[in-house]
């Protein structure tokens, strides 16, 4: 309990920080975290995965209203409405409307998850290989359709993922493959080593060099939640059940996820409004609807994760990594036993997020005068010792290192790519050439 | 002469007793929780007080490399898969680090309870019955082994884990598992062993005829280790223990404790 306390904590820190910091998304979060979520329970990983991605979003909208730089893809319609919002002298309105929207959002797809709940044993019963096949075609289409690259980029990006997930010793064919006889590339590359080299470290050179401002954090008049509260059930209904219904759904959508949330219901509330005649730049309904949405996506996105075993996003295959390395069998069982604690998580996360980034958000004033250089150079360095750390527990400290030094050109070559695909593939290789395998000696195709 | 005898004697001595009383280091090469973890943990409660240091390790490659270069006692615990293919496998384990099985337990088809007739007699019907198994190298080969011997008319069906194969179990995908664990739900009227157990009510060699593998198909556990010359007695210790009779995996038992360390070690690498 206490521990599930701790890690709580931890990751409402750390999801405020990712929040606040431009570019620095929720699975270079994880990979800060690593050392840490190694050693947890795994109930204790998803909590923190949870609150992490949770906090994250509501700091992610608060930087787009604020400061006009848009934490992830799916803020950019907040950057759009709310910073408009914010020029206007609006700031305190929106960054409240922007809160309450949000945890609305979040308990409207808990309770969608829990109306889904007695139809999700059938999909069980029917999750036979032929249907994870088709899942795994289908995301990998709409990976390579959604990343930010180009799809020819994309796929190679998702084959290059695998093959970097093809080092090692081949159990099947007794074969080691780019081991140079190191015994501790036998069972293929450090996750650690990999996700560091590839992702975090070309995010953090790319954003070291754009950012180079000093905080400078305005004080938000949010006196009228109470007013607002009612505001938004009195005239905003329509918007606040469409984006939570849009964003719940979207949650689903391999590879984008929250992302599809966003601007999907972004997109639409725009349309409705345009219909209307209402429409102009910094408007309300469209912020709470982006804003909303990606909330309620943030809940669904984890029901195919913790029931089938299928991780949609970058981070989630990195959570599903981690499971799988304590040993956890996601089977309909144990989704049951952490449903409840997943949604209480959700619930708790989301009423500090309404408070800490709404409320309350003027504490974040004292963050006025920091270097986000520094910052970005705090990160890395950090980095290094949770790097070293991983390695020491293992004895094999060096050894992370020279690997990580050995990728870090491949992530300074594709710093200007999204590399999650790559990511992906990485991640899941094996769960992908497992289910291949099975699936030829069921239909008889293995030559 | 006599005195160099005696001085030797006495070295010979000293050095012996060194060695016996020296503490033990274990290798952990897996994940802390599994079959390998308990089974080191195991180990450990049975060494006591002789117990040194846990060395983890990154995989069984590297437990292998490592004692390769260490000069103090050290044991680790292996199991079958590291022993296949062992000309290319680089967990495989020489025969003087081979210190004698620790357990094993048999190998059996399992099913759901509500279907175990219906799947018995889709055996002895003779049409085509599929078995799921977990897709590691020593199952894989001892399957299509016992397969291939017996001529029998079934479908060797690799997963990626029990998670896979038990999902594909309950809905259908497949007739029986392979398994030497019985969960929730789940009967084992078939085992690969000589004697009938749990609620076996078949034993494997009855129904795969001809096929050497059907009773003798036991997942196993093994010591090795260096620097160490207690050699069976070792393991011996460790059976004699409170901690091995505690211990949670009571279907792994004491295997082939008759047989000398080179008839095991035959076994295991065949």
């Amino acid at each position: 309990m206490i521990e599930s306390i701790l890690v709580f904590i931890c990751a409402a820190l750390l999801g405020i920080f990712t929040g606040l910091m431009p570019g620095f998304g929720g699975l270079a979060a994880m990979a800060l975290a690593y050392p840490l979520l190694i050693t947890l329970e795994p109930h204790n990983v998803l909590i923190f995965y949870v609150v992490l991605i949770s906090i994250d979003q509501y700091y992610n909208g608060l930087t787009a209203i604020i400061f006009g730089v848009p934490g992830a893809s799916y803020n950019i319609p907040s950057v759009i409405e709310g910073h408009a919002l914010f020029k206007e002298g609006k700031g305190g309105e929106s960054v409240v409307f922007s809160a309450i929207s949000s945890w609305i959002c979040s308990l409207f797809a808990i309770v969608f998850i829990i109306l889904l709940l007695p139809f999700m044993y059938y999909v069980y019963k029917i999750w036979t290989t032929e249907a994870q096949i088709v899942i795994f075609i289908l995301m990998f289409l709409s990976l390579i359709v959604v990343s930010n690259n180009n799809i020819f980029i994309n796929a190679l990006l998702f084959l290059g993922g695998i093959t970097l997930g093809l080092i090692g010793y081949d159990v099947t064919s007794g074969n080691q493959i780019l081991t140079f006889n190191l015994p501790m590339l036998f069972d293929g590359l450090p996750i650690m080593c990999v996700v560091i080299s590839i992702l975090v470290f070309p995010t953090l050179l790319k954003n070291y060099f754009k950012q180079s401002a000093i905080i400078k954090w305005p004080f938000l008049d949010t006196n009228l939640y109470k007013k607002t509260f009612i505001k938004l059930f009195k005239t905003k209904k329509l918007p606040i059940l469409r984006s939570g219904i849009i964003g719940s759904v979207g949650g689903f959508i391999p590879g984008l996820s929250y992302t599809a949330s966003s601007l999907l219901a972004y997109s639409t509330e725009k349309a409705v409004q345009i219909k209307n005649k209402t429409y102009r730049r910094g408007n309300i309904n469209c912020l709470i609807a982006s804003e909303g949405s990606n909330n309620a996506g943030a809940v669904t996105q984890l029901v195919p994760l913790l029931f089938l075993g299928i991780p949609i996003t970058a981070s989630e295959a990195l959570i599903y990594n981690i499971l799988e390395q304590k040993g956890v069998i996601i089977s309909f069982d144990w989704f049951v036993s952490i449903f409840w604690l997943v949604l209480l998580s959700f619930v708790l996360s989301s009423t500090l997020g309404l408070l800490i980034a709404g409320k309350y958000v003027n504490i974040l004033r004292i963050l006025d005068g920091l270097s986000i250089r520094a910052l970005y150079t705090g990160v890395f360095l950090l980095l290094l010792f949770a790097l070293y750390f991983v390695g020491s527990q293992t004895n094999s400290s060096i050894e992370f290192l020279i690997i990580t030094l050995f990728l870090l050109p491949v992530g300074f070559i594709l710093r200007n790519f999204d590399t999650s695909p790559l990511l992906y593939g990485f991640f899941l290789h094996d769960t992908i050439f497992y289910t291949v395998d099975t699936f030829s000696v069921l239909y008889n195709l293995r030559f | 002469m006599k005195k160099i005898f005696l001085l030797t004697t006495f070295i010979s001595a000293i050095t012996f007793n060194a060695v016996a009383e020296d503490k033990i280091n274990t290798i952990l090469h897996a994940r802390p929780g599994g079959l390998l973890g308990r089974s080191t943990e195991l180990v450990e409660l049975a060494l006591g007080d002789r117990h040194g240091e846990r060395i983890i390790v990154q995989n069984c490659a590297a437990a292998v490399a490592y004692l390769a270069s260490t000069d103090v006692p050290t044991i680790a615990v292996g199991y079958s898969d590291m022993m296949v293919d062992v000309d290319k496998n680089p967990c495989a384990v020489t025969e003087d680090r081979f210190y004698g099985y620790l357990a094993a337990a048999p190998m059996s088809l399992c099913t759901r309870t509500e279907n175990v007739d219906k799947a018995l007699a889709l055996i002895n019907s003779g049409d085509q019955f599929k078995i799921a198994y977990a897709n590691y190298p020593w199952i894989n080969l001892m399957i299509n082994n016992l397969i291939n011997e017996s001529g029998v008319n079934a479908l060797a069906v690799p997963y990626k884990n029990s998670k896979a194969y038990r999902a594909a179990l309950a809905i259908g995908e497949v007739d029986f598992m392979l398994s030497s664990f019985q969960g929730d739900g789940e009967s084992c009227p078939v085992v690969f062993d000589n004697v009938l157990s749990g609620d076996a009510i078949v034993l494997g060699k009855d129904l795969f005829l001809n096929s050497p593998t059907s009773s003798d198909f036991s997942y196993s556990t093994y010591l090795f280790g260096t620097n160490i010359d207690l050699n069976k007695d070792l393991v011996n210790m460790i059976h004699s223990s409170e901690a091995f009779d505690n211990r949670t995996d009571q279907k792994y038992t004491p295997h082939m404790t008759d047989s000398s360390l080179t008839e095991q070690f035959k076994h295991i690498s065949q």
